[in-house]
């Protein structure tokens, strides 16, 4: 038996699916033969390891609150989600309308640093998009969304924190928050760029206005 | 009607709904964190999940065998919804698609509970695609066999089987690069001695 035709074989044997004649010929070839008798072992040593993956046990009180919380979610959402079903609809129809900032450079030495704009929100679908200016490609940046009470990220439902990780390019990169103010007031969207120790905040504070009407207009934000 | 039926039958639905799927909700939590990665959104799976159940209560009634039923319905919602909200907020460089999708990173607390290879692995696996990723987590993680997947995710178990193995391969790569590049380094400078 070649090491090309064991090796082929190697992920059906630690699975137990060869055939008897089968299992033993590999089985043979691999006590003659280091190179994949050191491959067996590292599928087999890394199928063990994801075996014994742990699973986080879930924050306190999920599985006791998580049906009831369901159950008065889907009550109260049931005309809620007729009312969004329409509005949506309506947004798609009517174009959205974007929010450019620019956040500026994010590198490894920054220190924390923050910057506070204003953008309008209202009832619709507005897309906000930050856009970030890398001067080298960065992997496994963290990205961090939060948003105040009276705003809502569109798909998301209630959720207010949303954590994601990713890697920049070089150059800029844009992020698009789809927003929907959900009650009148003054709100915040905070976004956080980490990388190692270090961090990048954007703050953009938000007005609940009619559609259309810009609050702040600066070198900063432009209409898209 | 069965007295158990008739009484069931009297009860209020959300009593009906609490007995029907409480049972499975560790289950319905383990294999969303297995999709998601991340505690919050696993638990936000789940909710989401039984919030647009509860409305589907007859229907869910007469299932036979639920936990497969819910299990695959989980993962229906997994690739139609919070697979296209997480691709709503990937980075992308303007006028260009990006080829890469993002996923969410354990927290600290969470790496803390992990050995050094599981860590390395883990890490090669977010390399893989979200099919490859997907179906190994289910199947040497979980303990799912190819059939039960083939069900869960619909999908033909030769696929399934393909998938595994050359996801498998493509983490032994990366992370025997990782593991033993340096002892393979050294072995190979021996050599050219």
């Amino acid at each position: 038996m070649t090491c090309e035709n064991t090796r082929a074989q190697l992920n059906d044997y630690i699975d137990g699916s060869l055939t008897a004649s089968q299992r033993q010929a590999v089985s043979q070839h691999c006590e003659s033969c280091k190179s994949c008798a050191d491959s067996l072992e590292m599928l087999r040593a890394q199928a063990g390891s994801l075996n014994t993956l742990p699973v986080p046990p879930p924050s306190p009180g999920f599985y006791q609150n998580v049906v009831a919380d369901a159950i008065t979610s889907a009550q109260q959402d049931l005309p809620k989600q007729r009312l969004q079903g329409s509005f949506l609809g309506f947004a798609a129809a009517a174009m959205i309308s974007a929010l450019v900032v620019w956040l500026g450079f994010i590198m490894p030495s920054q220190t924390d640093d923050s910057e506070r704009y204003v953008v309008t929100v209202d009832n619709e679908v507005r897309t906000i998009k930050v856009a970030i200016e890398s001067e080298q490609t960065l992997d496994s940046v963290s990205m961090h969304v939060e948003l105040s009470d009276n705003l809502e990220l569109s798909g998301f439902g209630s959720k207010k924190t949303v954590n994601w990780s990713t890697s920049l390019r070089q150059g800029v990169n844009v992020i698009s928050l789809p927003i929907v103010g959900i009650a009148e007031g003054r709100g915040d969207i905070t976004t956080r760029v980490r990388l190692g120790g270090k961090e990048k905040v954007m703050r953009i504070e938000t007005e609940y206005r009619q559609p259309g009407n810009v609050l702040y207009q600066g070198s900063r934000i432009m209409q898209g | 009607m069965s007295i158990v039926k008739l009484f069931k039958s009297h009860n209020r639905p959300a009593d009906r709904f609490t007995q029907l799927v409480s049972p499975e909700i560790e289950v319905l939590y383990r294999f969303a964190y297995r999709l998601c990665q991340n505690t919050d959104d696993a638990e936000d799976l789940v909710q989401q999940l039984l919030t647009r159940l509860f409305h589907k209560l007859e229907e869910l009634e007469r299932i036979e065998s639920l936990r497969p039923w819910l299990m695959r319905s989980l993962y229906n919602l997994y690739v139609d919804s919070y697979r296209k909200q997480q691709s709503m907020l990937r980075v992308i460089s303007p006028g260009e698609m990006p080829d890469n999708v993002v996923s969410a990173e354990a927290t600290p607390h969470e790496r803390a509970e992990l050995t050094d290879r599981q860590q390395v692995i883990l890490a090669a696996m977010r390399q893989l695609n979200d099919d490859q990723r997907m179906v190994m987590m289910l199947h040497d993680a979980e303990g799912y066999t190819l059939p039960e997947l083939a069900d869960i995710l619909q999908t033909p178990i030769g696929t399934l089987k393909s998938r595994l193995h050359r996801g498998r391969n493509q983490v032994k790569e990366m992370t025997e690069k990782e593991l033993f590049g340096h002892q393979q380094r050294d072995i190979s400078e021996e050599e050219h001695i």
